[in-house]
């Protein structure tokens, strides 16, 4: 009964609501302490992408394009030499083709040579030329032939007059090529600098990373190693109760040695309010 | 005095459940009053075929009346109509139907109690939610007492509960969480006479941990379930915190699972299952354990819990059941859990700090000694009944008519 009495005395009261509040509590510590954690796994985790090689890249400014400095030229275009160009001809403006000219008269039919037996010629000619007329219309002849004449040359100036306007739009969309040629030289010009600066910093950040991660990895080590220390130093105390309940029994044991009536007094004084065991191995 | 107990199944096989409660109340009320059994003679309560062949029986001196289920439940049917129910709106007919698709449907039993409710003096009708005590309740009303272990799950939002509640004479709770939540159902159940008694546990005045160790080869600390393993129970949640607890905290703690199992089990070095045992095994298991744990979110009064603080044993339960949630803050006696969170850090407290675990089950001990000792809760049930006996019976409800009649068609 002393015993009992004494273990009583030595219980902690306990409170299950504010043990869960305890615990929630030690849950919403450990979340914000796990929400570096969680970073520092998202970082472990992350899976380290090469970094592009600068000297890989391949440069847009390739002797396909331009050519080597001082070698031969490669490409078809050129904004330092360009092409001369050749002076084109308004076709309104322009001498008469050779087989533009006016067609021969039809008296040149009875034209012949200069010499007597021409002359005769001619002067037979000149006789019987109602009679070939009566027989053969050499002038609708002639005629027809100046017709045929002028509709190939219509033809062969509007086919002219094409192609000069063909090459025309050419040569304005070579100058426009020219221009955006220009304007993406300036661009790669200025890609390959922010490129160059972004490497700087990719490798500047990986380092800052690689330091952290180390960084890290000490402090959850070091972590790791207090908790430990805590747990061994949480079981020391469990350890140093127990002794110091063990030692109380003894004290209290020399006690009742000594004075046994005051004890069984005492004893008789509690006993009413005390709530009976089953289980008295196991309390 | 002769008082009539009507339950859903009744027998020395079933360990568990309200069946199980109202066996222990009849085996102790048996020393004070006439005591009969009504039930079925269903056994497996998934589809409450018939197994019991004799339809009168004693049972650990008890006399048993047994009456057939007249169909097997059809789960699948009684699964789709009870989906149906819950989704879409319905009439009050729908939801009797559905008490008859849950089963056990036995009209005989129902049509003994209607004929022969002048020859009991009461009839404590136990679980509110079958079909006998649904209509047992209407035929018997005026000498009806009611243990509904109620606990909060969907079908309390049917609207044929709060007539039913306001129906017997008295309502006997497991708990103080089951009274408010009928009393939110129904306004009537507040002013029906009452109390919360529960049920008590026949726990040996002596175990025997080791011998335990030594049948089943357990060695070092373990953790204790008990009861069936199955999804309902919230086990699949208990096997994965388990692992993960196991894994996180690095703990050589073991998990002892006792009971028939309609779950996979893991495979895992901790988890050890040895099946449905024997009282005197059980015991010593909890009284070995470390810590009792109890996952299920569904439970009116979880008498294995009891059992645990009778032994002086702490619990860990789940949070998201009211009743074991207000047991473990009411008796200090068990701590709880809602996530896995609460489940890891509560274990591990609980696992590393011996004089918690001492102090919980101390107070879990208290508070078993002063509300759930068999002395305590047969006179709680012979001072209701008591109080019954002063007040001005109830009249009789009208006989049910039959069909023809109520359908006009006898004129």
């Amino acid at each position: 009964m002393d015993q009992r009495r004494q273990q009583q005395q030595r219980r902690r009261p306990v409170n299950v609501a504010e043990i869960m509040a305890q615990i929630r509590r030690r849950i919403e510590q450990k979340k914000r302490d796990l929400k570096i954690g969680t970073e520092f796994d998202d970082l472990a985790a992350m899976k380290l992408k090469p970094l592009p090689d600068p000297q890989q890249v391949k440069s847009l400014k390739t002797p396909d394009l331009y050519g080597e400095p001082g070698g031969p030229r490669t490409g078809s275009f050129s904004m330092k030499n360009p092409e001369p160009r050749v002076q084109l001809v308004d076709p309104f403006t322009r001498p008469l083709l050779e087989f533009e000219k006016p067609n021969v008269s039809v008296e040149a039919l009875f034209y012949s040579s200069r010499g007597g037996a021409g002359r005769f010629l001619m002067i037979i000619r000149k006789f019987t030329r109602p009679l070939l007329k009566l027989f053969l219309n050499l002038d609708a002849y002639v005629y027809e032939q100046a017709h045929v004449n002028q509709v190939l040359r219509n033809q062969t100036i509007t086919v002219y007059e094409r192609l000069h306007q063909q090459i025309l739009d050419l040569r304005d969309r070579d100058d426009q090529m020219l221009r955006r040629i220009d304007y993406q030289s300036e661009w790669i010009e200025w890609m390959q600098t922010l490129r160059d600066q972004t490497a700087h910093y990719v490798k500047l950040l990986h380092g800052i990373q690689t330091n952290l991660v180390a960084e890290l990895t000490t402090l959850a080590i070091e972590n790791q190693n207090l908790r430990s220390r805590l747990a061994e130093m949480t079981d020391q105390l469990d350890l140093h109760g127990k002794r110091e309940a063990i030692m109380e029994e003894q004290v209290q044991r020399i006690e009742e040695t000594r004075t046994p009536l005051a004890q069984a007094d005492e004893t008789a004084a509690l006993a009413g309010n005390d709530i009976p065991d089953a289980h008295p191995d196991r309390s | 005095m002769k008082i009539a107990l009507v339950v859903q199944r009744y027998g020395m096989e079933i360990n568990g459940g309200a069946e199980y409660h109202a066996r222990l109340i009849a085996e102790h009320l048996a020393g004070h009053v006439d005591v009969e059994v009504l039930t079925t003679c269903a056994l497996d309560y998934i589809t409450w075929k018939n197994h019991y062949q004799h339809s009168f029986d004693f049972v650990n001196k008890i006399p048993v009346r047994r009456f057939k289920v007249l169909r097997p439940r059809d789960p699948v049917a009684f699964g789709r109509w009870q989906e149906r129910l819950l989704r879409y709106p319905h009439i009050a007919e729908d939801e009797v139907k559905w008490l008859r698709l849950e089963g056990p449907w036995s009209p005989s039993l129902v049509r003994y109690i209607e004929k022969n409710r002048d020859n009991y003096d009461y009839f404590i009708f136990f679980s509110y939610r079958y079909y006998h005590t649904f209509h047992g309740m209407h035929v018997a009303s005026h000498k009806a007492l009611l243990v509904p272990t109620a606990e909060k799950d969907d079908i309390t939002v049917f609207s044929i509960w709060p007539p039913l509640f306001a129906r017997p004479r008295a309502i006997i709770f497991n708990s103080i969480e089951e009274r408010e939540m009928i009393v939110g159902l129904s306004e009537s159940a507040g002013a029906i006479p009452g109390d919360v008694v529960g049920v008590g546990s026949n726990i040996p005045e002596r175990t025997n941990p080791a011998e335990f160790r030594k049948k089943y080869d357990i060695q070092g600390p373990f953790a204790v379930y008990v009861g069936r393993i199955d999804q309902n129970k919230g086990c699949a949640e208990l096997f994965d915190f388990f692992q993960r607890y196991v894994a996180d905290v690095k703990s050589g703690l073991k998990l002892v699972l006792i009971g028939s199992s309609v779950l996979p089990i893991p495979n895992h070095p901790s988890i050890l299952h040895l099946g449905f045992l024997n009282d005197d095994d059980k015991f010593n298991a909890i009284a070995g354990a470390e810590v009792l744990l109890m996952p299920s979110q569904y439970e009116s009064l979880s008498m294995v819990t009891l059992e645990a603080w009778a032994l002086g044993k702490v619990v860990l339960a789940n949070g998201r059941c009211e009743v074991l949630r207000g047991q473990c803050l009411r008796s200090n006696g068990g701590l709880f859990y809602e996530n896995y969170d609460e489940f890891a850090e509560a274990l591990r407290m609980l696992e590393q700090r011996d004089w918690l675990r001492r102090e919980l089950g101390f107070n879990g001990r208290k508070f078993f000694r002063r509300n759930y000792s068999w002395d305590v809760i047969e006179k709680k049930y012979l001072s209701l009944i008591e109080t019954l006996e002063q007040q001005q019976p109830k009249p009789p409800a009208p006989p049910i008519r039959p069909l023809w009649k109520r359908w006009g068609f006898s004129k």
